[in-house]
């Protein structure tokens, strides 16, 4: 029997998360035997697992409790709470996996260290402040990855005599290498002076290679050919691959997973003409994907774009472009606020949503919404307005994005309402996020709410969460 | 698109057993059984102990089983094309001791500490030049069926989610695997990893 039982809840049954959400829970540990303990330690991160080594983030450690012994029989119960990472999100592939964790050890001197880790899943949510909203440069994404040991003075001096060693018997080798060099430079200049000779020069560009999943990718392709031939297809590759390294040294191999290969033909067989130009926008779509750009040292999610110039009998022109798959939400910008118009902006149709939203009387949500809109996100004005109106009760219309178990750790949160349901959704009618807090009498009925149904309520104010630029209300 | 569940939660595990572990997992899982028996010879600081075998046939693994057994032990893994310096403590287990420089070779063979040595090549002449007792044990020979059952049902048990019922690999697939596979171990990991990505409900593979 080990010397502890660690239990580790999270405050949501799914545990699913958006990159930015509190994540919240509770850490149990039951002792078994009497120990001597010198600390309970939380720490979360991210880790690969698959079928190449193990890559993992940089680990953030919480400390639960102090050295103190354990008598067997004790159970102690630790609440946890931290800010979920934005990035890497959760991914599921075939030689690659993404997950995050929770980690619960405590050290025992002398002896194996009983521990606990739990996986929680993480999709987009905030945006990781690497994005700008340009998107013509990929942008590094490694995600607090462990920091490789640094190499001591020993080994800087044989590296460095290593590096004067290898430079050493390059020079030696150099008449050799040289006439090597040259033919392969040779080759490539015939290569590239044969392309041009038959198709001039060819301009390419890609203006955006971020990109998202299902939009179209453009590119502009341009050439004027210098002689009339046939060709046998101009077209557009788009691989999506998996690359996983296990092992080292010798024992080192990378497994490759082809995740998409599609082609597109842009332009089928056939003659071009000498002198004509080919002008033109190609716009290639992109499927609907979770399969983000990842790249950790053994670890990589790769997506390449190539435009070939297929030439029969002859050398081809080709293009490949890497391009970044990052999820919609990333071009989202943080600072994009609701729009003060947003009473405007009531979804048709919805008679759930109309009924709420139709000649909005004085005092209702959507006023209260409007001044807080109105006052300055990064001060404490919103703070101010909403508390001026702590404890009003409005008719709200909430659009669910999430329901999960209150556990009691905000400091809004009563009696009346722990053990309740914590709800995450927005007003109807407004971009304005909330957070609701129902009574346990209504579990059943909330728990049977599906994601993006409309749900309504007579609900306290009670704080604004300026972390989220969220209204947090009880349930009345 | 629906949002990712826990990993395979569905066959009751938190991973594919037969991804690529850790040196700290791997030694975790060492079937210890086996090296026991030499495990207690290397008491005499003029035993060396030898594992031979080809790429893949379970040498770190038999390392990691020692290393396992007895704690005390220090363990180097010389990487390909790089030199590390030998480390103090008893017994000393090399992983590609055909890496040691001839330098290195020399002191730690003419120590008086035990050793055990992960090898391509056989070291056995030089080590008994320098009064060495040396037990040379070929990995292959000890890639059985019974042996494999227990390393990859091992494997399975590390990576249970929660209680009830797990997959478990039959011993006909292993015989299966042994004689398509001979005695890479490693091949034969890689067959399972691709069977259980594949497998959606508990149940015999």
């Amino acid at each position: 029997m080990s010397k502890c039982d660690i239990d580790i809840q999270f405050d949501r049954a799914d545990r699913t998360y958006r990159g930015g959400d509190r994540i919240a829970g509770e850490v149990t540990v039951r002792v078994n035997n009497d120990i001597r303990c010198n600390g309970i330690v939380l720490s979360h991160y991210w880790g690969t697992h698959g079928r190449g080594n193990t890559d993992t983030g940089t680990k953030v450690e919480i400390p639960l409790c102090g050295s103190q012994p354990l008598q067997a029989g004790e159970e102690m119960r630790f609440p946890f709470e931290f800010e979920c990472e934005l990035w890497p999100l959760t991914y599921r592939g075939h030689y690659i996996n993404v997950d995050h964790y929770v980690h619960v050890g405590v050290d025992v001197p002398w002896a194996m260290d009983p521990k606990h880790a739990e996986e929680f899943i993480v999709l987009p949510g905030q945006v990781p402040p690497q994005f700008t909203g340009d998107r013509s440069e990929i942008v590094e994404l490694k995600a607090n990855a462990k920091p490789s040991a640094e190499m001591g003075f020993v080994g800087k001096l044989l590296l460095g005599a290593l590096i004067i060693f290898v430079l050493g018997a390059l020079a030696m080798l150099a008449a050799v290498l040289i006439p090597v060099a040259l033919v392969i430079g040779l080759v490539y200049w015939i290569r590239r002076t044969a392309v041009s000779r038959r198709l001039g020069e060819v301009y390419f560009s890609a203006r955006e290679v971020i990109v998202s999943s299902g939009e179209e990718w453009s590119c502009e392709l341009e050439f004027t050919p210098k002689k009339t031939f046939r060709i046998n297809e101009i077209s557009a590759r788009l691989l999506v691959q998996e690359a996983a390294t296990s092992g080292s040294g010798t024992n080192k191999s990378t497994h490759r997973h082809t995740l998409i290969d599609e082609k597109q033909i842009i332009v089928p067989e056939g003659a071009l003409t000498a002198g004509e130009t080919f002008s033109r926008q190609l716009k290639i779509p992109l499927p609907e994907t979770e399969a983000w750009s990842l790249s950790t040292s053994d670890n990589k999610l790769e997506w390449t774009m190539d435009v070939r110039i297929d030439v029969p009998r002859y050398p081809d022109w080709s293009q490949k472009t890497t391009l970044q798959m990052v999820p919609a939400e990333f071009f989202r910008h943080a600072g994009v606020s609701m729009p003060s118009t947003a009473l405007e902006t009531v979804q048709a149709g919805d008679p759930a949503i109309d009924s709420v939203a139709e000649a909005p009387p004085a005092d209702t949500i959507f006023q209260f919404i409007s001044e807080i809109t109105q006052a300055d996100r990064y001060g404490n004005e919103r703070s101010t307005v909403v508390s001026a109106a702590d404890g009003r009760i409005f008719d709200v219309a909430l659009i669910i994005d999430r329901v999960s178990t209150t556990l009691g750790l905000s400091d809004v949160v009563g009696n009346e309402h722990m053990q309740g349901r914590t709800v995450l959704g927005t007003v109807a009618g407004t971009d304005q996020e909330v957070q609701l807090f129902t009574r346990p009498s209504n579990n059943t009925a909330v728990d049977a709410i599906a994601r993006d149904e409309v749900w309504k309520s007579r609900a306290a104010v009670k704080k604004w969460d300026s972390l989220y630029n969220r209204l947090v209300f009880v349930e009345a | 698109m629906p949002p990712p569940k826990l990993p395979f939660a569905q066959i009751n595990l938190r991973w594919n057993p037969f991804r690529e572990l850790s040196a700290e997992e791997r030694m975790q899982l060492a079937d210890v059984d086996e090296v026991t028996e030499y495990a207690e010879q290397l008491t005499d600081p003029l035993t060396v102990l030898q594992f031979m075998g080809g790429k893949g046939h379970g040498k770190t693994s038999h390392l990691l089983a020692v290393r396992a057994a007895i704690p005390a032990s220090v363990y180097l893994h010389i990487p390909e094309g790089e030199r590390r310096p030998v480390p103090e403590g008893s017994p000393l287990l090399i992983d590609e001791a055909q890496r040691l420089t001839w330098f290195q070779r020399g002191t730690v063979f003419r120590q008086r500490r035990p050793l055990v040595l992960g090898t391509h090549r056989d070291f056995e002449s030089v080590l008994s030049q320098c009064g060495r007792r040396v037990i040379t044990l070929n990995v292959e020979n000890s890639v059985t069926t019974d042996r494999l059952h227990r390393i990859f049902n091992a494997r399975i048990s590390t990576a249970r989610r929660a209680e009830g019922a797990v997959p478990q690999v039959s011993a006909a697939t292993v015989r299966k695997l042994r004689s398509r596979f001979g005695p890479n171990i490693r091949r034969m990991i890689h067959e399972l990893y691709l069977k259980f990505q594949d497998l959606r409900e508990v149940g015999d593979v």
